[in-house]
């Protein structure tokens, strides 16, 4: 017997992350920032899609999981590590500007990458001690 | 409201005027010490990120196989946990009924 209410809550969890990083920039893109084809954004928002399925379906796996058990801190482990790709390949793409038929700007985030990439190394070296440490607590309660 | 608004101005200056030095130094200590060893792994990760596939299947696959997966998990773990849990409770009750008569 599955856990209604996990399982209601992960659905409006994967529902709203779906709105966030697939509808919505999709949503923002043809609205507005087609009225700027010399923006190429499209690269851009195509991966926030992409990646965001992934993360809607990585929340879903972490909500219907009630608190405190491993498998949500290894959501947090999974989430940790797919932001981090995420991140990176938003960071290596480069926006290539026509302001005038002589003037190209590219405009490139690669400065970002090795501050990002620190932050996000400590961050799932702390996720995976979690994973640990909620494995450790459950293994002693369960021994008691 | 004024009053307010220049307090917090004033704290903020303050605050950017003590931080931004000691922001530029962590980051040319990181530049320095941390940085370069990190190279191996921004490689490892540009490579990975050139091979991401660009077609959209796959990654609505492992949507549903995470779905999918969090169903399976929830079923086995999370609704034996809550069965044991009203059972308890049951047994709780019917103990105290028996106590009582």
């Amino acid at each position: 017997m599955t856990d209604r209410k996990l399982i209601r809550k992960g659905v409006f969890v994967a529902i709203s992350s779906l709105f966030f990083y697939v509808a919505l920039p999709y949503i923002i893109y043809t609205k507005y920032l087609v009225q700027f084809p010399q923006l190429a954004l499209e690269s851009y928002i195509n991966w926030i899609m992409r990646m965001g399925v992934i993360i809607a379906g990585i929340q879903f796996f972490k909500s219907v999981s009630s608190e405190k058990t491993t498998r949500q801190a290894l959501g947090d482990l999974l989430l940790s590590i797919v932001y981090l790709i995420f991140f990176f390949k938003l960071f290596t793409l480069e926006v290539v500007a026509n302001v005038t038929e002589n003037v190209t700007v590219i405009i490139s985030m690669e400065g970002f990458i090795y501050i990002y990439l620190l932050a996000a190394l400590i961050g799932i070296f702390a996720n995976v001690i979690r994973v640990f440490e909620v494995w450790n607590s459950a293994r002693r309660s369960r021994s008691f | 409201m004024q009053g307010e608004v220049d307090l917090f101005k004033k704290y903020l200056e303050k605050f950017l005027y003590y931080f931004i030095p000691f922001a530029e130094k962590l980051l040319n200590y990181l530049r320095e010490n941390i940085f370069p060893y990190l190279t191996e792994v921004t490689d490892y990760f540009r490579r990975l990120s050139e091979k991401l596939p660009v077609n959209f299947e796959p990654y609505i696959l492992i949507f549903i196989i995470l779905i999918i997966l969090g169903v399976i998990v929830n079923w086995k773990l999370e609704g034996k946990e809550e069965e044991e849990k009203k059972k308890k409770e049951k047994k709780e009750i019917s103990d105290l009924f028996f106590a009582l008569s």
